[in-house]
């Protein structure tokens, strides 16, 4: 199961992270949740399986 | 005096935002869309240039007391100034004085209560427009977004792709 977890910071700030995604679909799951959110492409880090590549059987190679 | 400062909490979702301030406040603070001004100090005498001064955060001193959209507190004859940059807004206020420091209280110092309920209101919004669940726990909320795997087209998914 993806998830995204959002972590609301004592200072008014958030904090939010994807989980169990392959590749770049992160990108696309939690833009809308960065955009309700004010939060830009800065300090963003990416795991590895950011840059995953995903065959037809959903095989990964990490 | 004229203290005016920022802070670092951002809105981008008005209904949000609106929904925070009745949760926080209990219904006496109020989002005044698209109202062009704010009440403060009224003159900028440029005695303030901490961290937080708004000018130091991306508000020109010329432009304090004006904004695009105002919050209202009531019972205080400062108020919050909206200005938008971007997709976002960031927030003026001018914290001297004891109407300062009605917004400080009940706000947080640098908005910091009202941007963790704004943050809340934001994400949930977000999930439940999506079709997404959620589930809440102290601070942190967890939304689930199904199965991964499948994030190209068809086209892309033969064989291995970049």
């Amino acid at each position: 199961m993806a998830q995204i977890i959002v972590h609301l910071l004592d200072d008014g700030t958030t904090k939010i992270e994807g989980q169990g995604f392959i590749g770049k679909e992160c990108d696309q799951k939690m833009k809308p949740f960065e955009e309700a959110l004010g939060l830009g492409d800065e300090g963003r880090t990416n795991s590895p399986e950011y840059y995953a590549y995903v065959d037809n059987k959903t095989k990964v190679k990490v | 005096m004229s203290h005016v400062v920022s802070s670092k909490v951002r809105f981008t979702d008005l209904d949000a935002l609106e929904a925070a301030l009745k949760i926080v406040s209990g219904g006496r603070a109020h989002l005044l869309r698209d109202q062009k001004t704010w009440k403060w100090y009224g003159t900028w005498v440029n005695d303030y240039s901490q961290e937080d001064a708004a000018y130091k955060l991306g508000i020109d001193p010329k432009d304090y007391g004006k904004c695009d959209s105002a919050i209202h507190l009531d019972g205080c004859s400062y108020e919050i100034g909206l200005y938008k940059r971007g997709n976002a807004y960031i927030c003026g206020f001018d914290f001297w004085g004891s109407e300062g420091n009605k917004l400080r209280s009940l706000f947080g110092q640098g908005l910091e209560k009202l941007g963790k309920e704004y943050a809340r209101q934001a994400t949930v919004r977000a999930a439940e427009r999506l079709g997404y669940s959620w589930t809440q726990t102290g601070n942190k909320i967890v939304i689930n977004t199904g199965t991964s795997g499948n994030a190209w087209g068809p086209k892309q998914q033969k064989g291995w792709v970049k």
